[in-house]
């Protein structure tokens, strides 16, 4: 049993760490790109030309954004 | 990533035409899945529906089942997905139109093929990879063309940062082929037939290392990726947290693939790797219910359109489905729970649960969303959309509700003992009665399913017949100049290192003696703090660690096949290049070559000797029947399975297996001990009519197997293949073959025609016959020594435990009837193959 100890302190040190960095990388910044390009599947989906616009006035059903 | 806006922008129109042919492939694959499903689930509950016909039986469509869900439905719905989504997010078109229709046309041409040949019989009997090898090669060559035209893509896109989606796809593509390739190492006997490279324990492990991750990187991460990209379009809003994406990727990846052995838990494989795959699949828990989360909390703020959106519906019931079976999969990892959830229905729940709610729903709310804009209109009907919804929701509720009570029910009959420790219920048939009523309610809820999806294919047909179908075309910004950032410079960095660090820790911990425990601790304690200490330096000029690999899909690449191969090396390896003793020992025994000097030569009735031509021949038979789907050939150290099947199966016992016939689920009783339990009369007549020995039995009638004819011609390749694989067959053994096969034959038949029972001695009847008999009796000689005493085998296996080597031979419960072994021409072949 005394394997399951250790095993569970070092697991701990390690799942610590991976916290710690996270929360590091978090806090100074490391992921703000994220909020661009989380931004990227809500950009529209539609034809651009003012011609193809205007043939496709009409927008689809659902929760087109 | 730090760019250079130009300020230019590019026309793109986008290739819509292949999204708008995968769509109604996976319209009309779906509609051919679900019915076999229905069909299948008939024949379970009605034997009658397999019509007597052999193409038409259970064995057979089951396969075909699994692989149209598989591969043809969630298959093309996934590639229409991955083809609609990348272009969007990349901001270019597809890479090469060409290789979009080779691609497409490659895949269906696949599922035609599989259509012919799994319902013919030709198979590879391993669970979702029964393709025979000349259509894995066709598999391989169109997953390269799919390969190449998503990373051209790729390369020549307008967005500097690869979103979360696409990483998803990325990991899929690069880990289906390593799962494909090494589970299909095949070496053919001819064109349409060949044996698996491994054998035994390491095929088994081989198969659910591939089985496992086929439902992690085929059914799932590119379905995450289509969560992605579809649930926050749909829902209006960005996806809950992009960081939380980053965690969810990189954990699920990396952890996935080590989860495979807990499909073989209190099997023959070794404990270690049992252990290991039951400790990953619970750590997967972790980030499947952060993927989850995100999932649904993207509705944040906009749950108001749960009641009115029917894509969204689809969407949340999905991802929800999704919690709950990644929930229950590590539940079921556990061997306490494994060992009531094995070889039951509860297992069928589980999958129905995962490709019935996350799948089918997924493919549906991705339908119903790209369809009407693809065709510039509104969907048909949006009530009818709500009632597909409602009906399916139904479907996999009373499906997968009735296959969890049937399934606990079935582990619990099996196991009951009464007060004395003797079976409660000792007749196997018994239990499929009392599940009758349960799977009649799962053909009904997949009935349900599936007239819920005829409802969407009627809905969306009249979708793109009332509007115009037009690839989309628009003007989007050029990729701006970015800063240059090598792709090594990526992969050395620190996040990789401490990773890499923490893994080299664990094995070092893994392998250490307790007195070297000091050392991967201090190890993976200074890596941590040091890790931890630079970490604030990690961040370099234009972005972050992160931020610079999403611009580099090389890098990104290379770290997500670093990522999956770690789990399938530590796994596969050992297990594969494990000393090979027993072989040896058995070879001594067959073929008088005498052992290397530092072999072990031990005595033992559980080493495997090769089976006889005609035994060969009768496999292949069995294979070709799939009758693995329903019979498994392990049986498990409990008490309960020891004393209805005998004693429990050895790894040593399949190392000639190639490929391992263990099976996954019970609807018939366990094989291993079959061999001499019954005489050769019984399964015949079990085979003609399986009513007629067991009243009440599910089991298709197997009538034409004495018509049909076993092509002995092909047997001397098949010996040599199999020689080529490490099976000792001498060179005697394989020039002799057919007449030793036929004269095995002869005796069966001769058998047979002593009851009054006419058949050729060539069939494919009596070589099944002689390969059941040989089913976990161990060497020939043994057995034929134990017919000539049979006074001396006792009714009953008393040995629950794990017991020592017995030294003399025992054979399995004689259960009362006559041993086949004096029936089965065993020991006369005995002297006709090489002594034995």
């Amino acid at each position: 049993m005394d394997v399951l100890i250790i095993l569970l302190f070092i697991s701990l040190v390690f799942v610590t760490g991976a916290v710690l960095l996270f929360l590091r990388g978090v806090t100074s910044g490391d992921f703000e790109q994220g909020d661009r390009v989380s931004l990227l599947p809500l950009e529209p989906d539609s034809p651009s030309t003012p011609k193809e616009k205007a043939e496709n006035a009409m927008p689809p059903t659902g929760s087109t954004p | 990533m730090a760019t250079a806006d130009t300020g230019r922008t590019v026309r793109v129109e986008y290739n819509d035409s292949v999204v708008r042919a995968f769509l109604i492939a996976t319209l009309v694959w779906g509609v051919v899945g679900l019915s076999l499903g229905v069909l299948v689930a008939t024949q379970l509950s009605f034997w009658q529906a397999n019509f007597g016909i052999e193409w038409l039986t259970f064995g057979r469509l089951r396969p075909l089942h699994t692989n149209a869900a598989i591969f043809a439905f969630v298959g093309n719905s996934m590639f229409a997905g991955i083809y609609h989504s990348s272009q969007r997010l990349l901001k270019t078109r597809l890479g090469s139109d060409g290789l979009s229709w080779i691609h497409f046309w490659g895949w269906q041409i696949i599922i035609v093929c599989a259509a012919l040949t799994i319902p013919l019989g030709f198979t590879q009997s391993k669970e979702y990879a029964e393709l025979i090898w000349p259509i894995d090669l066709m598999v391989a060559l169109i997953w390269v063309v799919f390969a190449v035209n998503f990373f051209m893509t790729v390369a020549k896109r307008n967005e500097p940062n690869l979103y979360v989606a696409l990483w998803f796809y990325i990991a899929t593509i690069v880990t289906i082929p390593v799962l494909y390739i090494v589970n299909n190492l095949q070496l053919p006997t001819g064109a349409l037939h060949s044996y698996s490279i491994f054998g035994g324990v390491q095929d088994a492990l081989v198969q659910w290392w591939y089985g496992h991750n086929a439902v992690g990187f085929f059914l799932t991460t590119p379905i995450l990726g289509l969560m992605y990209y579809y649930l926050p379009k749909a829902a209006g809003r960005p996806v809950y947290s992009y960081r939380l994406s980053i965690v969810h990727f990189w954990a699920l990846i990396f952890v996935y693939i080590w989860a495979g052995p807990h499909h073989l838990l209190y099997t023959a494989l070794p404990d270690w790797a049992q252990s290991l795959g039951m400790v990953f699949s619970l750590m997967l828990w972790a980030p499947s219910w952060g993927g989850m989360l995100n999932g649904l909390l993207t509705l944040r703020g906009a749950w108001d359109k749960l009641r009115t959106d029917p894509v969204i519906k689809f969407f949340i019931a999905a991802v929800t489905f999704y919690g709950m079976s990644t929930f229950e999969g590590p539940l079921l990892s556990i061997k306490t729970v494994s060992s009531l959830g094995h070889y039951t229905d509860w297992i069928i729940g589980h999958v129905h649960g995962g490709t019935l709610g996350w799948n089918g729903f997924m493919a549906a709310g991705v339908s119903y969303w790209l369809i009407p804009r693809l065709w510039n209109t509104k969907l048909y009907n949006e009530k009818w959309a709500d009632a597909h919804f409602w009906i399916g929701l139904f479907g996999i509720l009373l499906y997968v509700g009735s296959m969890w009570i049937s399934g606990v029910n079935m582990g619990l009959y099996w196991r009951a003992l009464d007060a004395d420790g003797f079976l409660q219920y000792p007749d196997f048939v018994e239990g499929l009665i009392s599940a009758g009523v349960l799977w009649k309610m799962r053909l009904v809820g997949g009935s349900f399913y599936l007239v819920g999806f005829l409802l969407m294919v009627a809905n969306l047909t009249l979708t793109m017949q009332k509007g115009k179908f037009q690839s989309t075309v628009v003007e989007v910004p050029a990729m701006p100049k970015l800063q240059t950032v090598s792709s090594w410079a990526l992969i050395k960095g620190k996040p990789v290192v401490f990773s890499l660090g923490v893994i080299v820790a664990a094995a070092l911990f893994a392998v250490s003696s307790p007195v070297t425990f000091a050392l991967p601790i201090t190890f993976g304690a200074v890596l941590t703090v040091a890790a931890i200490l630079y970490a604030g330096a990690e961040k370099r000029e234009g972005g972050s660690w992160h931020q610079l690999l999403e611009g580099k899909p090389l890098a990104f690449t290379i770290l997500s096949l670093v990522a999956i191969l770690i789990g399938g090396i530590a796994e596969l390896v050992p297990t594969i290049v494990i000393d090979k003793k027993a072989p040896a020992v058995a070879m001594a025994d067959s073929t008088g070559v005498v052992p290397a000097a530092d072999v072990q030569v031990v005595e033992s009735r559980f080493l495997q000797q090769p089976y006889s031509p005609l035994e060969l021949e009768g496999r292949d038979v069995y294979i070709s029947e799939g009758c693995y789907n329903c019979h498994s050939q392990m049986i498990r150290p409990f008490r309960h399975e020891t004393l209805r099947y005998g004693e429990y199966s050895r790894a040593s016992e399949f190392r000639y297996d190639h490929p391992f016939q263990w099976g996954s689920k019970r609807t018939g009783p366990d094989l291993h001990r079959v061999g001499g339990k019954y005489p050769n009369l019984w399964h015949y007549q079990h085979l003609m009519d399986p009513r007629s020995t067991s009243q009440g039995s599910n089991m298709p009638v197997y009538a034409w197997l004495k018509t049909r004819k076993v092509d002995f011609t092909k047997t001397r390749g098949k010996m040599i293949a199999m020689r080529k694989l490490g099976v000792p067959y001498t060179d005697e053994d394989i020039a002799d073959c057919q007449d030793v096969a036929k004269s095995q034959g002869t005796l069966i038949a001769s058998d047979l025609q002593a009851n009054a029972v006419t058949i050729e001695p060539d069939c494919k009847m009596v070589a099944v016959i002689a390969y059941l008999q040989r089913l976990g009796r161990g060497p020939q000689p043994v057995a034929l020594e134990q017919a000539a005493a049979p006074e001396a085998t006792p009714a009953t296996p008393e040995t629950p435990e794990i017991p020592a080597e017995p030294a003399a031979p025992v054979d399995v419960p004689a259960d009362g009837e006559a041993d086949g072994a004096t029936q089965n021409g065993a020991g006369d072949l005995g002297q006709l193959v090489g002594g034995r």
